[in-house]
């Protein structure tokens, strides 16, 4: 008699042995298109530049920095904060004078129809425009409504990644929780 | 109730290997569009697709509860993996088995009050959607 327990064992090394395989193959194409979407993005986060180059940064002293890439006029900066439900990452363009150029969410996992809602809400994400390190919750940036966590996460994130081009200390206005 | 025949694990190693297919094909196609997390109202979703199906195939089915749980954490822990997603590890191991236990018995049990009706066929889906629902309300309140 075939024992009932083989079919399951069987699907479940099957599917993963096709997963494993798949993502494999597709591997090369990723890092291509993964390379191609970062450049389009980064020429619209830093206008005025074409060509970027990856930066060398000291990760002890900026926790809050994942990569940095210089161009012609500024820097576009990976920095992340904690929100809700995790980090959030943005992709940040800064200009050489300091003042954020550019701005889009990465990856989060934040509450759908609140935070979530930091991914694709221009009003929101315009307010950080020309902004210099000074963004504040309450001050000059409206948080979304019922979100306020991770509101402050992604100013905190922008508010790192000024500071990273222009030397500010961000650490005393640094929380825990969502800046 | 029918004997055990474990179809339930084997759809839910199929139906998961689907979407994670789907989840690699898009991130290597639009890398940077933010996918969602495989987390409890994902792995409720799948769970719950898994079990509507093997219910319109092979009826309600007995269960051997030990045996069942630890495939089906194997399934959202390895396949997860094998996969590449990087929030695999540990944590969908866990969330995995203690979803799939949990939703299996209580859509079991909700087609258990089933049996005794007429239409008992076309109530299996909005009763597995209402129960994710729940799961939704339930997660709400963290």
């Amino acid at each position: 008699m075939k024992n009932k327990y083989v079919t399951p064992i069987l699907a479940i090394v099957i599917v993963a042995v096709v997963l494993f395989g798949g993502k494999a193959a597709l591997s090369g194409t990723a890092e291509k298109n993964v390379e191609i979407a970062r450049n389009k993005m980064m020429t619209a986060l830093l206008p005025g530049s074409t060509t970027f180059a990856p930066e060398e940064f000291d990760a002890a002293t900026n926790s809050a920095i994942k990569s940095v890439y210089k161009g012609e006029n500024g820097y576009v900066i990976e920095s992340t904060a904690y929100g809700y439900n995790g980090d959030i990452t943005l992709m940040v363009g800064v200009s050489n004078e300091g003042q954020v150029t550019g701005l889009v969410v990465e990856n989060m996992q934040e509450t759908r129809g609140l935070g979530a809602d930091a991914l694709t809400d221009v009003p929101f994400l315009a307010q950080f425009l020309l902004t210099g390190g000074d963004a504040e919750v309450g001050s000059n940036v409206d948080a979304l409504t019922g979100a306020t966590v991770s509101s402050k996460a992604v100013t905190k994130a922008v508010n790192s990644a000024v500071a990273y081009v222009t030397g500010a200390d961000t650490s005393s206005s640094a929380t825990e929780w969502g800046g | 109730m029918k004997k055990n025949t474990m179809l339930v694990n084997t759809l839910l190693a199929v139906v998961l290997g689907a979407g994670l297919m789907v989840g690699i094909v898009w991130r290597t196609f639009m890398p940077y569009v933010v996918l969602p997390e495989l987390d409890v109202n994902a792995c409720v979703a799948i769970t719950l697709i898994a079990l509507v199906l093997e219910y319109y195939i092979s009826g309600k089915q007995e269960r051997n509860w030990a045996v069942q749980t630890i495939l089906g954490t194997v399934t959202f822990g390895g396949l997860s993996l094998a996969a590449g997603f990087p929030y695999a590890g540990v944590k969908t191991f866990i969330v995995g088995a203690v979803v799939f236990a949990a939703t299996t018995f209580l859509f079991d049990s909700m087609v258990c009050r089933l049996e005794v009706t007429t239409d008992k066929k076309c109530a299996v889906i909005p009763s597995a959607f209402v129960l994710f629902l729940a799961c939704q309300c339930f997660m709400g309140m963290f």
